[in-house]
């Protein structure tokens, strides 16, 4: 029970949490839940416990042909690719704010990749000589990347671009920072070499860039 | 410099897999099909339905890839839910027939050295430390928590299945949960 709320003093939050709330008990807790922060906080917190507990579970491998059956089903064509991508950048963007205790794997990324494989580079981005986040290019027929921003201001909007080697400018998505943090993914033009990506305040002035070596 | 695609951060072939990126999707299914696999077996016991209801799953994280909120879970943890839930739906016509808890309990809390070890890196640390608090549970409440969180069943399926009285089922989920919590925040503070 959250301190200074006694509302809920059946306290069902822990069958919510583990999904197995009867409809009488949820419609209660719902409806309480609405007006109270402190219970939401609570209910959030004991549902990240209970659902820890699936990650428990000892894996297993699959019979054999699982993967291929997985992607006849999800991957029969490579025509929807761009119908799909919009949303995702649209949830993406609306994640832009505190990916508080995300990025587990961002320590993943700085370990020493094994050359050979030239169709994912990855590119700090900086802003003056300090590092503030992560960019990854994936280069393929239909060429993307994505931004990860660690450390940058509170509250605005900043635009994405990418520079070409021709030296053309392509803004590829605009993205809201609430509290200097945020993770997205933009698609790329395919005509574009990026040699470089860089994120600009209102104004236009630099954030942060990240500058792609060749491969 | 070139990074492996099997280095890239979840999140990121997540998306290349919602995109219908081929290689990203290979990737992503590579490396959470033996987690996916193992919820949907845990729960639905028998190997041809969890390779059903585990290629279900992949099949939804596909259509919802752009839903996915990194705030609320990793991506392994939102897969876990998406299997478990399509588990317990298949499962739901004979609720927990044929499912062991105690040998469940036992597999969670120790389990065998992992056979995919590469699928687990990821959350392994923090599966650790929830081991360790259910490990701590007494007895009655580990199972407790394990029969609703993991095969679903509510206080009153539980009240039955172990022959006791309601309010002590809904006491010891209840006590289960908010002290694996309390444990999982003291291990926190003494790691910070
Ligand atoms: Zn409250």
């Amino acid at each position: 029970m959250p301190e200074g709320c006694g509302a809920l003093a059946g306290e069902p939050l822990a069958e919510i949490a583990l999904g197995i709330a009867d409809a009488q008990d949820r419609a209660a807790v719902v409806a309480h839940l609405e007006s109270c922060p402190a219970c939401r906080d609570e209910l959030r917190a004991m549902t990240e416990v209970a659902d820890g507990l699936l990650e428990l579970v000892p894996p297993a491998e699959p019979p054999v042909g699982f993967e291929e059956r997985v992607l006849a089903v999800t991957q029969p064509a490579p025509r929807t690719v761009r119908r799909r991508w919009p949303r995702l950048v649209a949830a993406a963007a609306m994640v832009a704010v505190a990916l508080a205790g995300g990025w587990a794997l961002a320590g993943r990324l700085s370990s020493p990749a094994p050359a050979g494989n030239g169709a994912v580079e990855t590119a700090a981005l900086r802003a003056g000589n300090r590092t503030v986040g992560q960019v990854v290019l994936v280069e393929h027929a239909h060429p993307w990347m994505s931004l990860r921003l660690d450390a940058g201001p509170h509250d605005v909007t900043v635009r994405c671009q990418v520079v070409g080697n021709d030296g053309r400018k392509v803004t590829v998505g605009t993205f809201w920072v609430a509290d200097g943090r945020g993770y997205w993914a933009a698609t790329l033009p395919a005509d574009l070499s990026v040699s470089k990506a860089q994120l600009l305040l209102p104004g236009g002035r630099v954030l942060a860039a990240a500058t792609i070596l060749p491969g | 410099m070139g990074l492996p695609i099997q280095d890239l951060p979840d999140e990121v072939l997540l998306a290349g897999y919602g995109q219908g990126d081929p290689e990203l999707a290979v990737a992503f299914v590579r490396r959470f099909q033996a987690r996916v696999f193992g919820v949907a077996l845990a729960i639905a016991g028998n190997p041809s339905v969890a390779e059903d209801v585990a290629q279900q799953a992949f099949v939804r994280a596909w259509r919802h890839a752009g839903a996915y909120d990194p705030r609320r879970a990793s991506v392994g943890g939102w897969l876990g839910v998406i299997t478990r839930n399509l588990a317990l739906d298949a499962a739901r016509v004979r609720p927990a027939a044929g499912l062991d808890p105690s040998g469940l309990l036992e597999r969670l809390v120790d389990p065998a050295p992992a056979a995919d070890p590469e699928g687990l890196l990821v959350a392994a640390e923090a599966a650790g430390t929830l081991r360790e608090a259910l490990r701590s549970l007494p007895r009655e409440q580990a199972t407790a928590v394990v029969l609703a969180g993991m095969v679903g069943l509510s206080a009153s399926q539980i009240a039955e299945r172990e022959g006791i009285p309601l309010g002590t089922a809904k006491t010891r989920v209840r006590t289960a949960l908010r002290r694996l919590r309390a444990e999982l925040e003291v291990q926190r503070a003494h790691r910070a």
